[in-house]
């Protein structure tokens, strides 16, 4: 009995939804073109749509592997023979001598396809760019659409990354153990990079898809598939701690709410719940690393009852630890907020003149709101309306320009 | 598949000592050597300076010389090396130790393979 074109669309969806990263993984390996690996699938994906309905598939995940590696052989075949490249060649000699598969007893390539797309060799604008689109599967215009650059500069982009891999023989392996650790930290960064992207995007609208849940999905397949690395849960963790505030950043008008004022009845217990027994499974393997520090800073912001209960001594002590770790301008500016909440703004302004002499900061409005911040908390109401004004000209989003405009004009006037 | 390090750098301004000239030339040849040890050095070697350069072109189908480099860049290619690796991430670890790293830099590009009949 053949099956409705409802249920055609909905097996294919389920499909595609659990398998599609892994099918993508097994043809790449197989065609060792990731442009070709993604065309055969589509190619798959439309005979789905014609066949199933008389000849329903026994695996559909299975059939439609097999389908793209005869496509693949199709393709190549077709390319007459000068022009195909070296490359071509070995690929199709490759997809031919391979025969139908079994799934279950497939190899996961998908770590090695998340290696590939976070390639050193690659620009990290690349790098963020094909792991969304090779890896997590979204479309050029929806990259090009979250990331704020035009299509045609996105589809560029991808090509030239794509043909990068193929041409140079960026190899399709996961690194081996001498680099491994810095192979995979890089991976993070680029998946830290997705999230932040879309936790710093105010104006997403509810209907475009989710650099911040598209990012902790990959980060939890990576920890599933990398299990033994406490920093790819620390990441995961923070993620999910920093996503379970994303409702209270912005007031019903689209205005900017910093952590002190949200209200904490907005965040979302579930991520919060389920960032902490990530964090948890972290921390017990005893190897802390930058990015479970700053989800258990996070965790610390999201277990308090109050902006007041907050446990700033704590938070203080858990900030000069990650400035061991990664001593950067940014971390040392929140190090020294944290310890102007936990013990006060003279314990915190040698702190904070420290940071004077970095021109980092110059272009940095937390710097600026932090230093307004101090001055007001020292009884310095001119310096700090000052300061609150330079953040302000500084802030890249309008929302948070008000947001410390605001600040600027209510702090000078109080202290007056 | 073989890949060719393009190695640039910028012209000395003043003549390096003998001493110096010493120690550079003993981390070349070292370099050099190691790649022969590990298998994978095809061929290399060292250009004269850029002002012996001449530079040929067409200007209306009549051939054109001029005097100097291609281009007046900062940084001018002082030599190359050809080495055969399996693929870039080899070609990588075989260009991070090279002696250019820490003046110059190195550029990695494969070479194209000939089409097959």
């Amino acid at each position: 009995m053949g099956w409705s074109q409802m249920k055609v669309c909905g097996v294919l969806e389920d499909v595609l939804r659990s398998e599609r990263t892994r099918l993508v993984a097994t043809l790449v390996g197989w065609c060792r073109d990731m442009t070709l690996a993604e065309d055969v699938l589509q190619d798959a994906v439309e005979a789905a749509m014609e066949q199933w309905v008389c000849s329903p598939p026994t695996h559909p995940a299975a059939w439609l592997l097999n389908v793209a590696r005869r496509r693949g052989i199709d393709r190549l075949r077709r390319r007459s023979t000068y022009q195909r490249k070296l490359s071509e060649v070995e690929s199709l000699s490759s997809l031919e001598t391979m025969s139908d598969v079994d799934i279950d007893t497939l190899q996961d390539d998908r770590l090695r396809l998340i290696f590939t797309c976070c390639h050193p060799a690659l620009a990290m604008p690349a790098r963020v760019a094909l792991t969304l689109k090779v890896v997590a599967g979204w479309s050029t215009s929806q990259i090009a659409e979250s990331l704020l650059v035009s299509e045609t500069t996105m589809a560029q982009r991808i090509v030239r990354a794509k043909r990068k891999i193929r041409d140079a023989r960026i190899p399709y392996i996961v690194p081996g153990a001498d680099e491994l650790e810095v192979r995979l930290d890089g991976v993070l960064l680029v998946l830290y990079l997705v999230f932040s992207r879309g936790y710093d995007d105010v104006t997403r609208q509810s209907e475009d898809p989710d650099l911040c849940e598209q990012a902790i999905e990959l980060t939890a397949m990576l920890s599933e598939l990398h299990p033994d690395a406490p920093e790819v849960l620390g990441l995961l963790a923070l993620m999910m701690l920093h996503h379970s505030r994303r409702r209270a950043r912005l007031d019903r008008d689209g205005q900017f709410v910093p952590l002190s004022e949200q209200d904490r009845t907005q965040w979302c217990q579930d991520w919060i719940t389920r960032g902490l027994a990530v964090l948890g499974r972290a921390l017990v393997r005893r190897a802390p690393g930058p990015y479970q520090i700053q989800a258990a800073i996070s965790a610390l912001h999201c277990e308090s009852p109050s902006s007041l209960a907050t446990d700033w001594p704590q938070i203080a002590a858990l900030y000069h630890e990650l400035y061991k770790l990664c001593p950067i301008a940014t971390v040392a500016l929140n190090r020294a907020m944290a310890v102007c909440n936990a013990h006060g703004a003279e314990v915190a302004w040698p702190l904070m003149l420290a940071l004077s002499e970095d021109k980092s900061l110059l272009s940095y409005p937390s710097y600026f709101a932090a230093l307004g911040h101090m001055h007001r908390e020292l009884g310095r109401a001119d310096d700090a309306a000052v300061a609150y004004q330079k953040a302000a000209s500084l802030a890249t989003s309008e929302v948070e320009r008000e947001h410390l405009l605001k600040y600027a004009l209510d702090k000078g006037v109080m202290h007056d | 598949m073989h890949y060719l390090y393009l190695i640039y750098s910028k012209e000395l301004e003043q003549q390096p000592s003998e001493e110096e000239m010493a120690e550079g030339m003993e981390a070349w040849l070292s370099y050099t050597q190691w790649l022969k040890d590990e298998g994978v050095y095809v061929s290399g070697e060292a250009l004269e300076s850029i002002s012996t350069a001449t530079t040929v072109h067409r200007d209306a189908g009549q051939v054109v010389l001029t005097d100097g480099p291609f281009a007046e860049t900062k940084e001018q290619l002082g030599g190359f090396y050809m080495v055969s690796c399996e693929n870039l991430d080899e070609a990588l670890h075989y260009a991070k130790p090279c002696p250019i790293t820490y003046y110059g830099r190195l550029e990695v590009r494969p070479i194209m393979p000939t089409p097959t009949s």
